[in-house]
């Protein structure tokens, strides 16, 4: 597994599974605290700009973070079966 | 469904409330001088009534149901961190009373934002007999999270799921009774908006009023540790049965905050949200300003009658009657027109999507997308 992949990278449709968020940033704990955590499924529902605003379902709630918050997540991609949703 | 409920909002704001607000409560404390209802400071005292607490992510209807339960009419909204102070409000269920406070919606109860620090506060202090923690149906693991820190905090919570309706909608089947076992705190299904359940939930309440309210510690496990519980347990006890519906769901998101079609919806939205309240509110503006001054010609012939002097008649008639009526007739149209409509496009849930639409823009003067609701 590398780490080299960030949440912000997800695009819409794709799924990943969370390895670590990093504790640089000030929102670590309160992203822990709304399901971020390691081995959290994340899939990716709405991406604005290339990532810099995203929306995220994870848990069965939708969540949109910026990109400097979801760059800051490492993520391991889900190669997908049926993650592709038709456009 | 969503303009179904905004209906019966309104609906259930002109019928009679089902629980009497609750008047005259007496808190009599030997140390302290407050002798209202909204709290004692010492903590000592025994109030009177049961004090229940609502506690629970934000959006679950933490305030919809008091709003229900205590005839009150706190602002309900569809955004994060609403109510920052906590509101209290009174209610009667057979012969039991009950004061309750509506806590900040949190995610957990560990960190420091204010809306946090209010409702560790207010669940350590222990001024409660009972926590009333709510969880949403539709997304049950999440909020279960919150449930467990409360558990760990006090042994006097139930567990109110909310929000039922719309998970049934969902095709989501939660299996109660089993929760309940898992947990060992009473579970009540509700539906806040429709005002189902909540006898049930005031019963479940009423027996915790004869414990006396304890202090408890601040809790310092990790929010990993919640989390994974409430993952366990939401696991075990829903079944979801259309998840087509979810799959719809993401669909309209994708349309609604797509760079092309979003921007357009939005525009035009706003441009028939404001085009309605101002040029639709120039016929009943003109209808009440005709109105008011035809009542005001028969109140010069009265003032004539009566034989009131000239300059009170000015002062009363062309001064405080038509200044108050005209300022009416300008700004009560719009304002019946705007307010009803951006509430539809709240219940729909629209100005989330709003906000994550102009964030962008928005983060380039320092401000966040949430602010353009304000605009």
């Amino acid at each position: 597994m590398s780490s080299d992949v960030f949440l912000n990278q997800l695009k819409p449709g794709e799924e990943a599974v969370l390895i670590k968020i990093s504790d640089t940033i000030s929102t670590a704990r309160r992203l822990a605290e709304l399901g971020f955590l390691p081995g959290t499924k994340i899939t990716c529902i709405l991406s604005k700009k290339s990532g810099e605003t995203s929306a995220f379902d994870l848990r069965g709630t939708m969540i949109a973070l910026r990109k400097e918050d979801s760059s800051q997540i490492a993520i391991h991609l889900l190669e997908g079966d049926n993650c592709r949703h038709d456009h | 469904m969503t303009i179904d409920r905004l209906f019966r909002r309104f609906k259930k704001k002109s019928s009679s409330e089902p629980y009497t607000p609750f008047p005259g409560c007496e808190l009599s404390c030997a140390d302290c001088e407050n002798t209202d209802c909204t709290g004692c400071t010492c903590c000592s005292c025994r109030p009177a009534v049961c004090r229940a607490a609502l506690a629970g992510n934000p959006n679950v209807g933490k305030s919809t149901l008091f709003n229900a339960l205590t005839g009150l009419h706190q602002h309900v909204g569809n955004w994060t961190g609403k109510t920052v102070a906590c509101a209290t409000g009174f209610c009667r269920f057979g012969k039991s009373s009950f004061e309750l406070t509506d806590l900040p919606g949190t995610y957990s109860l560990c960190s420091d934002s204010p809306e946090e620090e209010v409702a560790r506060e207010a669940v350590c202090q222990g001024c409660f007999h009972v926590i009333i923690a709510i969880c949403d149906a539709t997304s049950l693991e999440r909020s279960l999270a919150l449930v467990f820190q409360i558990m760990a905090l006090t042994p006097h919570v139930i567990l109110c799921v909310n929000l039922c309706d719309e998970a049934k909608k969902k095709g989501i089947v939660i299996d109660f009774p089993h929760l309940e076992e898992l947990l060992g705190i009473p579970v009540v299904p509700i539906s806040a908006a429709k005002g189902e359940g909540l006898d049930e939930l005031l019963k479940e309440a009423g027996k915790y009023s004869d414990d006396s309210p304890e202090a408890f510690q601040s809790c310092e496990a990790p929010p990993e540790h919640f989390m994974q519980k409430a993952e366990e347990v939401s696991r075990q006890v829903t079944v979801y049965h259309r998840p087509e519906y979810r799959k719809r769901d993401f669909r309209i998101d994708r349309a609604v905050t797509g760079p092309v079609t979003g921007t357009l919806l939005m525009l035009a939205l706003l441009f028939l949200l404001f085009w309605l309240s101002l040029s639709g509110a120039n016929y009943p503006s003109q209808l009440l300003s005709s109105g008011f001054g035809w009542l005001e010609d028969k109140l010069y012939l009265l003032a004539g009658m009566g034989h009131v002097p000239g300059w009170i008649q000015g002062m009363l008639i062309s001064g405080v009657y038509k200044v108050s009526t005209w300022v009416i007739a300008v700004m009560l149209p719009p304002m019946a027109i705007f307010f009803p409509l951006f509430t539809l496009l709240e219940d729909l849930g629209y100005l989330p999507r709003v906000a994550f639409n102009l964030d962008h823009q928005f983060k380039k003067c320092s401000a966040c997308g949430k602010q353009a609701l304000c605009m």
